[in-house]
Order: C-alpha cells, then sequence, then structure tokens
C-alpha cells in the first residue's frame, strides 16, 4: 500500500501532531502547505531519522513534501504554485504534484485555472519524459470537487465517476483532445462516516459549511488503485476538531490521508 | 473617382515592423551553447509551450473539415487555383504564442523564462520570480520596461539580447547550473544502486527493523511493504516483472507455521527469482523484548538505538533467519 498524507498546516508549528500522523497511519510521502511553522529537522527526529524533506536545487515555494528515506523520491520541478516530483515504489514508478493554488478571496477562478493550465502541461510533459502515467496531483487546490477549476476541460478536466474515465481517458471538446484525470472524492464523502470536507467555514450566505478543498486527483491507471481517502478528524486520541470546526491552533484545514493499492 | 488607399503603405508605420523571426535562431543557439559548456549533462530547451488539448488527429486537411462540415461533395476544394489544404491561414502566421526556456537535466526542469512572442515585435518576458528580481533594475536603466504582470516588455532584438544576456549571466541561473551538473553526476552514482536489492516484507514494523539493520551496515534497499501475507504473493510477481535484474529478497513471518508457509508462497510465485527467508516466528522477535507493543511512531524512534546495541554475531548464532538476511545485505 502507498500512502501520501496532505496537510495545509496554516502555519502552526504542529510538528509533533505530524509525526504521530505519520507513524499512526503508516505514512509513505507527506506533502504540506503552509508549512512555515514547522521546523523540519526537529520534525525529522521526531520520526526517527527515518523520513527527510525533498529538497531540490530550488526552495520550496507554496509546497513541500517529507518522505520515508526507503522510497527512491526525487523532486523534478518547483513553481511558484506547485512541486513536481517523480519516484519508485519497486512495484511502480509514480509522478507527483503538490499543489496550492490560489485562495478564494484574493484571486478568481482564472488565476487559479492559468495555474491548472501550466501544470498539466508539465505533468505531460513529465509523463512523456518518465515513460510514465501514474500520475498524482495532491494538495489544496482552493476550489471544490464540482467547480470550473477541476472540472472543465480548461481546468483539470477531472471526471467524478470511475466509469466515465474507465471508458475513455480522454475527451473531445471543440476539436480539442484533452486529458482526464480521475477524481475519487464522490465515493467517500459521508455523513455516515462524517467525512464532510477538509475545512470549515460559515462566513457566505449561502455557506456549504465543509469545503472539500483538499483533494487528490490521479490519472486513468490509478483510478482503481484508490482503496481509502478520508479527511482527519483525529490523530491517535487528539481530537482535531472542536465543536463543529477544525481545531485553528492546529489547523483550520484536516488532513488528508489517501491509500493506494499497488497491485492494482 | 479614384479612393484613397487605407493601406499606410507608404508611411513609417510599415518600417516600425520588426520581424522576431531571429529569436528562435538566438535562443536555439543559447541551447546548444549550454550542452556544450556542459558536455551535455545540462541541456535548454526553447519550445511552444502546449496548454491546451491535442487537435484531433483525425480531422488532417481543411478540405477534409470542409466535407465533414457540410457533408457536401461538391464542396469547393481549391481558391482560385491553390487547394484548400495547402492554403495557410494568415492569421496562424501573426498570432501569439507562448514558449518556454527551460534548463533540464533528465531528472530535473528549471523554468527560466516564459516568453509571448507573435511574429513582429514587442515580445513579452515573464521571468523566474528571483531572476526577475536580480535583473530588474538594470533591465529599467537600459529602457527595459515591466507591465504590471511583471512581463518585461521588448521593443526590438537588440534589446531582447541584452535582457537575455543579463537573465543568462544571473547568479541564480550560474547556481542552478553548477548545481545541475554536479547532481547529475551523483544522480549517475545513485541510480546504479537505487534498485540493485530489494526487500519485500510484510508489514511496516519489517520494514523500520530490517532498514534500522540495513542502515547499521551501510546498505540501502528498497523496500515494498505487502501490508499483509496475503499481498506478498502478487506484489513479489510484479517487483520481479519489473525488476529483472535486482536481488529480490522476501521475508515472511511463519507465524509457527514455517514448512506451510513456505509451501504455500512457492506454490503461488514459483521459486525463481528471488530470495525467500521466512522468520521464525516474526522479525520483532530478534528484538524482542526491546521491541514489544510499540507503537509505530515509538519504534521509528527508538530502532535505530536498540539496533546499534545489538550484537549481530550474537543473532546470527541464535537466529538462521537473520544470519540469511545479514548475508544478503552484505553481498
Amino acid at each position: 500500500m502507498l500512502n501520501i498524507l496532505f496537510w495545509n498546516l496554516n502555519r502552526n508549528d504542529i510538528e509533533d501532531y505530524i509525526a504521530e500522523c505519520i507513524g499512526e497511519h503508516e505514512i509513505d510521502i507527506a506533502v504540506f502547505a503552509e508549512y512555515e511553522g514547522v521546523k523540519f529537522p526537529s520534525l525529522e527526529r521526531k520520526l526517527g531519522g527515518k523520513y527527510t524533506r525533498i529538497t531540490g536545487i530550488e526552495s520550496d515555494k507554496k509546497v513541500t513534501l517529507v518522505a520515508k528515506k526507503t522510497l527512491a523520491i526525487r523532486k523534478v520541478q518547483t513553481t511558484n504554485r506547485y512541486n513536481l516530483y517523480s519516484f519508485d515504489t519497486g512495484v511502480k514508478k509514480y509522478i507527483l504534484a503538490g499543489v496550492h493554488l490560489q485562495d478564494i478571496r484574493n484571486y478568481s477562478a482564472a488565476d487559479r485555472e492559468a495555474t491548472i493550465r501550466d501544470l498539466k502541461s508539465n505533468i505531460e510533459k513529465n509523463e512523456d519524459s518518465f515513460k510514465c502515467t501514474n500520475s498524482i496531483v495532491i494538495g489544496d487546490f482552493n476550489a471544490n470537487p464540482f467547480g470550473h477549476e477541476l472540472t472543465s476541460v480548461h481546468g483539470f478536466n477531472a471526471v467524478l465517476y470511475r466509469d466515465i474515465i474507465e471508458k475513455s481517458d480522454t475527451n473531445k471538446f471543440e476539436d480539442m483532445i484533452y486529458k482526464r484525470f480521475y477524481n475519487p472524492i464522490l465515493h467517500y464523502i459521508s455523513e455516515e462516516t462524517k467525512m464532510y470536507g477538509s475545512l470549515y467555514n460559515t462566513t457566505n450566505d449561502d455557506t456549504k459549511y465543509w469545503y472539500c478543498l483538499d483533494q487528490i486527483l490521479v490519472r486513468k491507471e490509478l483510478a482503481n488503485s484508490i482503496k481509502n481517502m478520508q479527511y482527519l478528524r483525529k490523530i491517535n486520541a487528539q481530537n482535531l476538531i472542536k465543536s463543529v470546526a477544525p481545531k485553528r491552533n492546529i489547523s483550520d484545514h484536516l488532513p488528508l490521508v489517501v491509500c493506494l493499492e499497488e497491485t492494482k | 473617382m479614384k479612393n484613397e488607399s487605407f493601406w499606410g503603405f507608404d508611411n513609417s508605420s510599415m518600417d516600425e515592423l520588426v520581424a522576431t523571426d531571429r529569436i528562435v535562431e538566438v535562443m536555439n543557439d543559447q541551447c546548444k551553447y549550454l550542452y556544450d559548456y556542459t558536455q551535455g549533462k545540462v541541456f535548454a530547451i526553447f519550445d511552444v509551450i502546449k496548454r491546451e488539448g491535442a487537435l484531433l488527429s483525425v480531422i488532417k486537411t481543411m478540405s477534409e473539415v470542409s466535407k465533414y462540415v457540410s457533408k457536401n461533395a461538391t464542396i469547393q476544394d481549391t481558391v482560385g487555383e491553390v487547394p484548400i489544404n495547402e492554403l495557410i491561414d494568415a492569421s496562424d502566421i501573426y498570432c501569439e504564442k507562448e514558449y518556454a526556456f527551460e534548463i533540464y537535466t533528465d531528472t530535473y526542469r528549471y523554468r527560466l523564462f516564459s516568453l509571448k512572442m507573435a511574429s513582429i515585435y514587442p515580445v513579452k518576458m515573464k521571468i523566474e520570480e528571483v531572476v526577475y528580481e536580480h535583473v530588474m533594475n538594470e533591465l529599467s536603466l537600459r529602457g527595459i520596461k515591466s507591465d504590471k504582470d511583471k512581463y518585461i516588455v521588448i521593443e526590438n532584438e537588440e534589446s531582447f539580447c541584452d535582457a537575455l544576456k543579463l537573465v543568462l549571466q544571473d547568479k541564480k541561473v550560474r547556481y542552478i547550473i553548477n548545481e545541475l551538473q554536479k547532481s547529475v553526476l551523483s544522480e549517475k552514482e545513485s541510480d546504479r544502486n537505487v534498485l540493485d536489492k530489494i526487500i519485500v516484507c510484510e508489514g511496516r514494523n519489517d520494514e523500520i527493523i530490517i532498514d534500522a539493520i540495513a542502515q547499521k551496515l551501510n546498505c540501502k534497499p528498497i523496500f515494498v511493504v505487502a501490508d499483509g501475507k496475503n499481498n506478498i504473493s502478487n506484489l513479489v510477481s510484479n517487483v520481479h516483472e519489473r525488476n529483472a535484474n535486482a536481488q529480490i529478497l522476501v521475508v515472511i513471518d511463519s507465524d509457527g507455521e514455517e514448512e506451510k508457509t513456505k509451501a504455500l508462497f512457492e506454490k503461488k510465485v514459483g521459486k525463481d527469482g528471488y530470495q525467500l527467508l521466512i522468520v521464525n516466528n516474526q522479525v520483532e522477535d530478534w528484538f524482542i523484548p526491546d521491541v514489544e507493543d510499540f507503537s509505530k511512531l515509538k519504534l521509528l524512534q527508538t530502532i535505530d538505538t536498540i539496533v546499534g546495541e545489538a550484537e549481530f554475531d550474537e543473532l546470527r548464532k541464535k537466529y538462521d533467519s537473520f544470519d540469511k538476511l545479514l548475508k544478503f545485505l552484505e553481498r
């Protein structure tokens, strides 16, 4: 199993929570946004020196990644809003994009879509270079699963239904062919499991209360590999929710953990 | 009555049209110089950024498009004497495209700038943020201005070459090229070792413990964790298929049934392409009671100390499986 964590840390110094989460969920790769509060050498020590931050020639900007040392992983590209990585588990080769798109308050959907188009172009270039289409995009998209940024051909072109992507991993629109991603979120959102979203917000007059801003998208090749995804409401015995919303002193976002089965 | 020509062919505005056709040539030469300077370790590409999807490959010629749209077999397929499929849409010649200049190795890409360019100047260059901060003042002194989106606006070839020279000689770019050259050398070394030794084990605890043992022996195998005995045979087949040249060790806990575990596994996977290590009863037994009832995090935090203090020679004598593991790692 390949276990991936994404967490927007709200610039809080929460190394103990991160270490507990990584230990409890046997995380292989952890991607973080708003990570400036974390002292990574201290986090690495708390993880027994078994994990390391994957740096490259350029400093991280919006996202950073920590991975277990037994994984062959390297950073391929750093940009203002996302980083690209390639890694090999021995079973499969993957491309991973960790993203933190522009926030809703200060930027428009068009700004996010411009970044998404750039990201897609770079993912496709890397898929050609590495001859690998096991691509994963994970992060804080600052957009919801049904939002234009996710569903439009000019955005991620992410479909929410496995049936659709299994039929074809591309679609045609106005004489152009667009590659698709699969967004598994619909399978996991549930009142039964209280899997509502990653961010709680009631400031708008038409608030949805819970927003799934932190998501994972995969190519068709990995659509059947996703065994589980969850927004964690607890880490070991520690509750991440106070009353109804995430505890801001930990983070305003709940962590997202995704498990992928490697043999499929 | 003769009407006035509104084309403006006679006035100076035609002289203001400065073509950008030399830019691609200049950039391709810069790519070649970088390749030569780094002896092929680092290279650069100047190419159109493909942002939208690909054109449908089924529609190859304009005449096919016309027939498809009109479903009319008698549609005109020439304009004058020129077949439609040889006519070029003149607006395509002018249209602005966006190019990227990226510095590469086989495993890393760095976009130094993008360039919005049509057939005539001005062109607009968006330089990577840090380099832009370094060069913006000098650019400004040379009369090259930026717009509100930090695109620098270049009016002619001379200004383009000035800007390009400043950017390519920026200290960050120099640093990146040096570091990329070094990384190519160290990656070649580590790639040789990365998938040499692969250990497939049942669970995360096994990985943590065996990795600590490997670290003590200065060895860095890749681990594939099956997350359960039932998954291990499928995983081993996949790993072997992908890594035919690697040495593969499969570590399984016997849970008290060594012969049965071995027979079951060999029945599913066969006997070739890997070494099988069956541990009686489980990997943790090598260090019991030190690791008993540890949480995953506690195991991560303490295993190096526990393994560091362990006497490997004694463990080798006590456990055949431990001896077999060390032989694999030491090979």
